[in-house]
């Protein structure tokens, strides 16, 4: 079948799925094999050599009636193996079939379908066990049905939440209203999607039931003599372990080994469930060719037109930042050579689309980027605390009081499990000595700037109590509690409402008008930037193309990125007959190496020298910065460019 | 389709909203109820659900038809199945659980003598399992975050890995022979001493910390990724502080929540254990009953056992709900 | 003119009593775009749902070409088939385990080819991608390519209406241009009409014929696109479109 296929063929395919399939593989011949071959030899006593210890005929010694003990292991595992599968295989099928009735039950029933299920997934499973084999009695078969049926709660439960969450998503709802048959929806849609977890619990279920039989057997309620299993073979050497210990040994490891070869093969089967892990060859080879080719930074040339521009009096100070990853084949740096500076009080945006490197930039500025990032720069200095080698313990506190940052998902960003006048007052509370109920005042008086009513309340009120906006305003109160000089927001608006966001940009742009605060504002939007910054920074595949101000940018937006980005854009203020214009191809991929600029592949007015050399980021005209050999000029030549290539 | 909002429906809801603890307290009580009934159902459907006729079982083999008939009587078999179930739930709310068909002895005074040592078991087996997986688990994962101490990682996980597939009862027997038997340092079988219990407790608390452990590493490296660790760390408030007041109530909860189903696997285990080193509990009472079919002690265990499993359940339940009241108030 | 799609009068209501939606009508004509703005718990998408069929409605009539999708009878199931949906999420709306020709073929079915909807290479060729993906899983795909896949499915099922709900808010800007252009010009090939559901008044503003906005489940204004941004006459309507942020005016910008 189309879609089992990927999965066989990944988990034949890595090596460790072909170790777990030849373990079990050698498991399951010998359990088919054992029996014919010493079957009556195992089960023949032998009067004159009982109780043995090891030796060269009898490895792992004889029993009580002379029997070779390693080959009663090796004829038991059949019968250990057929019991644990019919065990977990009666567990599976009446658990699913119980849990996907329950969740095509509505309402009432449902609900006492589910109580039910729950109820008996508390009960300890020996115990339900029990109480079957008091009704069904002892012996193999009663065994295989008792355990098998202490399978059911937890695989029927699995079943419901399973399909619970398949049922809703998007493709499923998408396949129901393309008109798939309820027979295909089943076996294409659900199925597979659920089926992964389920078979990987169905090997752990079966090492459980190799467990709980072989328990069984040991109470004396499991397989009765003259027939065999590990368990009963375990009981009979645990008897006379003192005379001979070693009759205990091989049905021990045989358990052991058995359950761990099934864990071990359903955790690779899980692995090959995941489509994400299905490789091709042909991605494959390009992967490993773009690795060869070593990664060059190109010389900071920026971190001289910084230098220039900038001064100590800066707030934020970057030079040559580079910031990498590990990966299996090498580093990928999905920000490189990034410089800028900012003044006191200046606001500044990073405007770029995915992969751009904008939010790691923000985090590198942050000081939060750790281990296994690998953060590089010539110089990384905020508000006078260099942040090259990371957080010094020594700068903890001068970086509190300077620096606040404010993240994009407020709701995943306060912490759900603490009141948010814990969450308000714990920075100021630990860096500065200051009491718990000036330290609230204060927080009181933050939260009414922002404008959230009953601000006293509030601090004793849990984040999810709050709606999305509210979140937002709660993290910037809390953001200022250490009267900062800058306040990074990455993102701080995208969640967020068109009306709540139009009232949290007024916010900051009060804030700004109140005390000197800088602000490094992250976004995708580039609407929103210019909406409260001066100056917006446009970085494009891990670099920064263009440093321009934000009354500029309209008319006087000198890189082709730029240009392009203009003219993809609906934008509100603009003629609404312009047709858009999208960009064509993609951006470079972080571990991609590009010589020359990384624009180029998908620039429309791109020369020889653009593939070879990368353009530094240089003032144009004594305007503002670009990093373009061929810079769109207004005045001088506002006709040619943007053409199609020659 | 339209739909009708009955207006004692619309405020319950309004209460609910108004009082969530309250509301909590009763929700959890009501299933508490609930799930007893439905325990005491299930243990008096256990003799009607036995194949054949389970008088003949009990009885035996070499029982006259008059002592089968005298015993149906005795049991009450013969009279209708509802009048049996009053008559079962009556003597349960009073507190009989009926006499062991072996020696006559009181079913209750029976679970009485043998709770003690089932329940000592369990609980000091709880507590060391708790004292080692949670910090080892939390530690394991603090440093293996970002994929840093891979060697560390590897053996971490291949020995929990290899510790949770040795049954309890094959530990048991194992320490019973090293420790109890060739190196005599600690008593095997029978009670009396807190030494008793040592090697008991330890075969219990194999699996359980192996297992723990890994949920426990598994949860804190879900929770340092979380979004609010981040903006702990943006606060520059110093590691141990992050560690205390967000990582560790946040791991504790999803702890809690499967240390309660990790007790009622403990429950289990000490049946096993108990046998292994013939300790006078509930788990080797349970066994001799099933296995000479003695129906009222195995009725008993069960509806004991089920209570406590129950009432443990609701206790974590509580206590999660407390460390964080997102379930509770968000109704 | 019998309008593509018609809602009227849509109530669903949930437990408690709670409204979704409110009495909403919307209306929707041949080969035109009617644009629908709304925020978070505007209902906009419960009104999505309801018109697929996968919620069911409280109370009110929907109509396509209409005919009464409430109805039931044989050819219920084909009518409800000719409104199709674009999901918001491109990586949600693909099944993982099916390769993208499968997934195509699926919905067509295993009738003869009429025409190059009936085609999996086809319809790919008319969202504009190679052919060669047919082979490929959805995770191979970018965001963008996922959602022109999307619309090819949609496309397979020959609908009269589709209904794009946010289908270009988990996408890059750049990105975002391309799939716009790509679905307006299929509505000049084919004649399709769209229900273009979006929080972003800008690109509401860009793609739509009409637009209705919807605030707390009700249709607080409705008009002809240039109208309703040149002359807002509900307060909320006004608020919206002063809170949608937009780069700094100039007169001519290429």
């Amino acid at each position: 079948m189309s879609i089992l296929a990927p999965v066989i063929r990944q988990l034949t395919h890595s090596k460790r799925g072909r170790a777990a399939i030849a373990a079990v593989a050698a498991l399951i011949v010998v359990a088919v094999i054992a029996p014919e071959l010493w079957g009556t030899h195992a089960a023949t006593p032998d009067y004159t050599a009982t109780m043995q210890g090891p030796s060269l005929a009898h490895p792992l010694g004889t029993d009580e009636l002379g029997r070779d003990n390693l080959l009663r292991t090796l004829v038991a595992t059949r019968l250990s193996l057929v019991m644990a599968l019919s065990a977990s295989v009666i567990g599976l099928s009446a658990g699913a079939v119980l849990g996907a009735l329950v969740t095509l039950l509505r309402g009432g029933a449902r609900r006492v379908g589910l109580g039910a299920i729950g109820l008996l997934v508390m009960f300890p499973s020996v115990l339900l066990t029990l109480f079957i084999i008091a009704i069904v009695g002892s012996g193999t078969t009663a065994v295989v049905i008792a355990v098998g049926a202490a399978l059911i709660p937890e695989f029927a439960r699995l079943t419901v939440t399973l399909s619970s969450s398949v049922v809703e998503r998007d493709f499923m709802l998408a396949a129901r209203t393309l008109g798939v048959s309820p027979r295909a929806l089943l076996s294409r849609h659900l199925l597979p999607n659920i089926a992964e977890t389920l078979i990987v619990q169905t090997t752990v279920a079966f090492s459980v039931s190799l467990m709980t039989i072989a328990a069984l057997s040991f109470l004396g309620l499991g397989v009765q003599a003259p027939e065999y299993d590990w368990g009963l073979l375990l009981v009979r050497g645990l008897q006379t372990i003192s005379v001979t210990p070693f009759a205990a040994v091989g049905p021990s490891i045989a358990l052991v080994m058995a359950s761990l070869v099934f864990t071990y093969l359903g955790e690779e089967m899980g692995k090959s469930f995941n489509p994400r892990l299905w490789t091709r060859s042909v991605l494959h080879e390009n992967r490993r060719a773009r690795a060869a080719a070593p990664v060059t930074t190109t010389p900071s040339v920026h971190a001289r037109a910084v230098e220039a521009a900038g001064s100590d009096t800066d707030l934020v100070r970057v030079s040559g930042l580079h910031v990498g990853f590990p990966s299996g084949s090498g580093t990928v740096h999905p920000v490189r050579d990034v410089s800028f500076a900012m003044a006191p009080g200046e606001a500044v945006g990073i405007v770029g689309e995915s992969g751009s490197g904008k939010s790691l930039t923000a985090l590198a500025i942050s000081g939060l980027l750790d281990d296994p990032a690998l953060v590089s720069a010539d110089e990384l200095r905020v508000a006078g605390i260099d942040l090259r080698d990371g957080v010094r313990r020594s700068d903890r506190r001068a970086l509190a009081e300077k620096v606040s940052v404010v993240f994009q998902d407020p709701a995943a960003s306060l912490n759900p499990a603490l009141r948010i006048g814990a969450q308000m007052t714990e920075e100021i509370r630990h860096h500065r000595t200051v009491g718990a109920s000036d330290a609230r005042s204060r927080a009181v008086a933050l939260l009414e700037r922002v404008g959230i009513p009953s601000p006293r309340a509030r601090l004793s009120d849990y984040p999810h109590q709050l709606s999305g906006g509210m979140r937002q305003r709660v993290m910037i109160a809390a953001g200022l509690m250490m009267t900062p000089r800058l306040l990074i927001a990455d993102e701080p608006t995208t969640a967020l409402d068109v009306t709540v966001q139009a009232q949290v940009l007024q916010i900051l742009r009060d804030l700004r008008a109140d005390q000197e605060l800088a602000l490094l504002f992250i976004s995708h939007d580039l609407a929103v930037v210019a909406d409260v910054c001066e100056r917006v920074l446009v970085m494009y595949a891990g670099t920064i193309v263009e440093d321009i101000p934000v009354a500029d940018i309209v008319d006087g937006a000198a890189h082709p990125y730029t240009r392009a980005l203009l003219r993809a854009l609906p934008d509100m203020s603009v003629d609404r007959e312009t047709p858009l214009q999208g960009i064509p191809g993609a951006p470079p991929r972080p571990d991609e190496t590009v010589s020359g600029c990384r624009y180029a592949a998908r620039c429309p007015i791109v020369q020889d020298i653009c593939r070879t050399t990368a353009p530094p980021l240089v003032p144009v005209a004594g305007r503002h910065d670009v990093a373009c050999f061929f810079p769109f000029d207004p005045i001088n030549a506002p006709e040619a460019h943007d053409d199609a290539r020659a | 389709m339209s739909q009708v909002t009955v207006p004692g429906v619309r405020a319950a809801k309004n209460w609910v909203s108004a009082h969530p603890w309250l509301a909590f307290i009763v929700r959890r009580a009501a299933f508490l109820v609930v799930s007893v009934l439905a325990l005491a159902l299930a243990t008096f459907l256990m003799l009607q659900l036995i194949p054949g006729d389970p008088v003949t079982r009990i009885a035996g083999e070499d029982a006259t038809p008059q002592s089968i008939e005298q015993l149906r009587r005795e049991l009450g078999l013969d009279r209708p199945l509802w009048e049996q179930f009053t008559a079962y739930m009556g003597n349960l709310l009073t507190g009989d659980l009926g006499t062991s068909f072996q020696n006559g002895r009181p079913v209750g005074e029976i679970i009485a003598d043998r709770l003690p040592v089932t329940a000592t078991l369990a609980a000091c087996s709880v507590a060391l399992v708790l004292l080692i997986s949670v910090p080892a688990g939390i530690l394991i994962g603090s440093m293996t975050r970002g994929g840093r101490h891979r060697a560390t990682e590897s053996s971490f996980v291949t020995s929990t890995g290899i510790a949770a597939a040795i049954p309890d009862f094959v530990a048991g027997t194992l320490l019973a022979l090293v420790f109890g038997v060739a190196l005599r340092w600690l008593p095997v079988g029978g009670v009396g001493t807190a030494a008793a219990f040592v090697l008991p407790v330890i075969a219990l608390s194999i699996r359980p910390v192996a297992v723990l452990s890994r949920i426990i590493r598994m949860e804190t490296l879900n929770v340092l990724s979380l979004e609010y660790i981040r903006t702990a760390e943006s606060k520059r408030l110093p590691p141990m502080r992050i560690y205390r007041t967000h990582v560790l109530p946040n791991v504790l909860t999803a702890a809690l929540t499967v240390t309660g189903l990790l007790l009622g696997g403990l429950i289990g285990g000490a049946v096993t254990v108990e046998n292994v080193f013939a300790l006078p509990g509930l788990g080797t009472v349970v066994v001799q009953a099933v296995t000479v079919r003695d129906y009222p002690v195995i009725q008993g265990v069960m509806i004991v056992l089920g209570i406590a499993v129950l009432l443990i359940n609701t206790f974590v339940d509580a206590l999660v709900a407390l460390l964080d009241p997102r379930s509770v108030l968000a109704n | 003119m019998t309008p593509a799609l018609e809602v009227r009068d849509l109530v669903i209501e949930y437990r408690h009593g709670v409204r979704a939606v409110d009495g909403v009508n919307l209306r929707v004509e041949p080969g035109q775009t009617l644009g629908v703005v709304g925020e978070s718990g505007s209902g906009k998408s419960s009104v999505a749902r309801a018109i697929l069929g996968l919620t069911k409605p409280s109370s009110g009539v929907i109509l396509l070409e209409g005919e009464d999708l409430a109805a039931g009878g044989r050819g219920a199931g084909r009518t409800r088939r000719r409104v199709q949906m674009v999901f918001q999420d491109p990586f949600a709306s693909l099944n993982p385990r099916l390769t993208i020709g499968s997934a195509l073929q699926e919905v067509i079915g295993r009738n003869a080819p009429r025409d190059a909807r009936d085609k999996p290479g086809d319809l790919l060729e008319l969202v504009e991608l190679p052919t060669a993906m047919l082979g490929r899983y959805p995770h191979e795909m970018s965001g963008g390519q996922r959602q022109r896949v999307a619309i090819a499915r949609a496309l397979a099922a020959r609908p009269r209406v589709l209904i794009a709900d946010e289908v270009t808010s988990a996408l890059d800007a750049s990105v975002q241009a391309s799939i716009l252009n790509l679905l307006t010009r299929l509505q000049r090939e084919t004649g399709i009409a769209y229900l273009f559901i979006s929080h972003n008044l800008a690109v509401v503003r860009y793609v739509s014929d009409h637009v209705s906005v919807m605030q707390g489940g009700r249709v607080v204004e409705s008009a002809p696109r240039d109208i309703l941004f040149d002359a807002p006459r509900d307060p909320y309507t006004r608020r919206l479109l002063d809170a949608a942020p937009a780069l700094p005016t100039s007169a001519e910008r290429n």
